[in-house]
């Protein structure tokens, strides 16, 4: 098995100790600090991510391994920047105004970072300012809005609306997803994308930053 | 059969004469009857300043509220003239819940000055026609925020200290779960929630691991008690729904249908071994048509209530928020549809 194999291998089964070596050896045998993160730790996430879709994987176990890989990019960094290795696109991740679950936006965080695109993570009780704001001041291509309640979700509309408003609507994907969210909902509020879980919601926000 | 017999009944997979109704909570008393199931005179922090006499006023009036939301005309009749002239609540009949949920914290300690003088108002009012329902889990739920983090990583790390921590929570909760039914909760509501819509928090294996056996341990010494044990959930229970079943709760709450849990397959796969109480669908109270609430209820009364051991309810709570109109269409439908 090769080294970025093991990698994927190790940050799957959240051993973050042995990430940490195994990057360390892979560097010390040449390989670009891009492929590792890349081919192995994101390749690592990437596998996670589909056996979460496939109810093979649950919300611990992501965690664990997203800890793994954590340790791994922490490790990593000071050569991604010297290598200029650049993310695949930005995001704005939160979950809306009045709705303070966090576990889905978390996900959705984990899920983006382990594909090679940076969260800008807003936290819980988002309202369409802090959104707009954002969006100005990142240049981020995607907003994420999660809700939990039947009762906040009106709350993702209304920050469609603000960024409608500001002239912002044209320049990002809008994804929501939550448990009482629906994909004809997403149509009806004006939204781009919906997705059911965190996992197919980082595939949509590749595809979409690589045009696909 | 009084609703407290219809229960007992549904819960040990009877068939009563009618299909009982309750809710794990009920939030809309202001909405729909101008009434609140809290006395904020009576919590701990504001009753050092009354007197005894009002102690005993306020004690007996939020007995009488109780009594006129979650009973029916019987019920409030009791307290006859002391509790009438209520416009609002004269021309609502109350819910006739056979499970009335108790919200005071202090039902159990014997030494808070509310608890004995509203317990025997509430009885005086109810006699054994109603069960009493109290909190009284000791599982750990999904945890939320930062704890998350924190308890995933300590499953990770030190797993028998969390064991050791599930244990003593156990152990605590079979102590209260006693002391409450001593003084007269009837059914110990087990309201720890395990499940997204998409499935379990802990994977199957961890949930044998970390909850199973002690969640099964507080059953056993509930019903050792002569307690009813509901166990509730949110969200899809399907991938450890054998492990809640062995258990052995009476009744499973929730079933679900926003998660796409079915209470016609639960029943035709389990209702043998556990009754059911829940499946009317929420979303569809706060958000949907008329006619996808009736659907709902309707569903259910008619599969979930099918050969007994089931409780009318919404799979979740009547919360804050929901249109209250849209209660009692459910309500109504199960009105129509509950004699067997």
């Amino acid at each position: 098995m090769s080294v970025l194999c093991e990698i994927s291998e190790l940050v799957q089964a959240g051993r973050m100790k042995n990430v940490q070596e195994k990057v360390a050896e892979a560097l010390e045998s040449g390989i670009a600090a891009k492929d590792i993160l890349f081919n192995g730790l994101c390749a690592g996430m990437s596998a996670v991510g589909e056996k979460f879709k496939n109810n093979e994987m649950y919300v611990p176990e992501v965690l664990i391994a997203a800890r793994a890989m954590q340790k791994g990019t922490e490790f990593l960094k000071p050569h991604l920047i010297d290598e200029g290795v650049k993310p695949v696109g930005k995001a704005i991740i939160c979950t809306v105004k009045g709705d303070l679950h966090d576990i889905g936006k978390n996900l959705v965080k984990i899920m983006f970072e382990g594909c090679g695109i940076e969260c800008i993570d807003l936290g819980t009780d988002v309202d369409g300012a802090a959104v707009v704001e954002a969006v100005k001041s990142t240049g981020a291509q995607i907003v994420s809005l999660s809700a939990l309640l039947t009762t906040t979700m009106p709350n993702q509309a209304e920050i469609i609306k603000a960024l409608c408003e500001a002239g912002l609507r044209d320049k990002v994907t809008v994804m929501i997803g939550g448990a009482p969210v629906s994909d004809e909902y997403a149509k009806e509020i004006g939204a781009d994308i919906y997705t059911e879980d965190a996992a197919s919601c980082a595939d949509a926000a590749l595809a979409i930053l690589k045009g696909e | 059969m009084t609703p407290a017999e219809r229960a007992v009944c549904a819960l040990n997979l009877g068939k009563p004469d009618e299909i009982p109704t309750f809710e794990l909570e009920y939030q809309l008393s202001e909405e729909m009857f101008g009434l609140s199931l809290k006395d904020e005179r009576l919590e701990p922090h504001n009753i050092g300043r009354l007197s005894q006499k009002e102690i005993e006023r306020y004690s007996c009036d939020l007995a009488d509220i109780y009594a006129r939301v979650f009973g029916d005309k019987t019920a409030y009749d009791i307290g006859g003239a002391a509790i009438s002239g209520n416009e609002r609540l004269d021309s609502a009949p109350g819910l006739d819940y056979c499970i009335i949920p108790v919200y005071s914290p202090c039902w159990g300690d014997e030494n808070y000055p509310v608890t004995k003088i509203f317990r025997k108002r509430l009885r005086e009012h109810f006699g054994k026609t109603r069960l009493f329902g109290g909190h009284g889990d000791g599982t750990f739920a999904i945890p939320s925020g930062s704890d998350m983090y924190e308890f995933i990583y300590r499953i990770a790390d030190e797993p028998d200290e969390v064991k050791a921590q599930a244990k003593r929570m156990c152990l605590e909760a079979i102590e209260n779960n006693k002391r409450r039914h001593e003084a007269g909760i009837d059914v110990a509501l087990l309201c720890a929630d395990y499940c997204y819509n998409s499935g379990p928090f802990l994977s199957p294996a961890m949930f044998d691991e970390f909850i199973t056996p002690y969640l099964a341990e507080i059953i056993e010494a509930g019903r050792k008690d002569g307690m009813l044990m509901i166990k509730h959930t949110d969200g899809n229970i399907m991938p450890i729904i054998d492990s809640l079943v062995a258990c052995r709760p009476h009744a499973l709450h929730s079933i679900d249908p926003m998660a796409g849990v079915d209470i016609r397959e639960v029943k035709r796969l389990y209702g043998d071994r556990v009754a059911l109480c829940g499946n009317v669908h929420c979303a569809a109270l706060q958000t949907g048509t008329d006619e996808d609430v009736i659907n709902s209820a309707e569903y259910c009364l008619k599969y979930g209530g099918e050969n007994g051991g089931y409780i009318f309810c919404t799979s979740n709570v009547p919360f804050k928020g929901m249109p209250p109109e849209r209660y009692k269409l459910i309500l109504d439908i199960w009105k129509r549809m509950r004699k067997y």
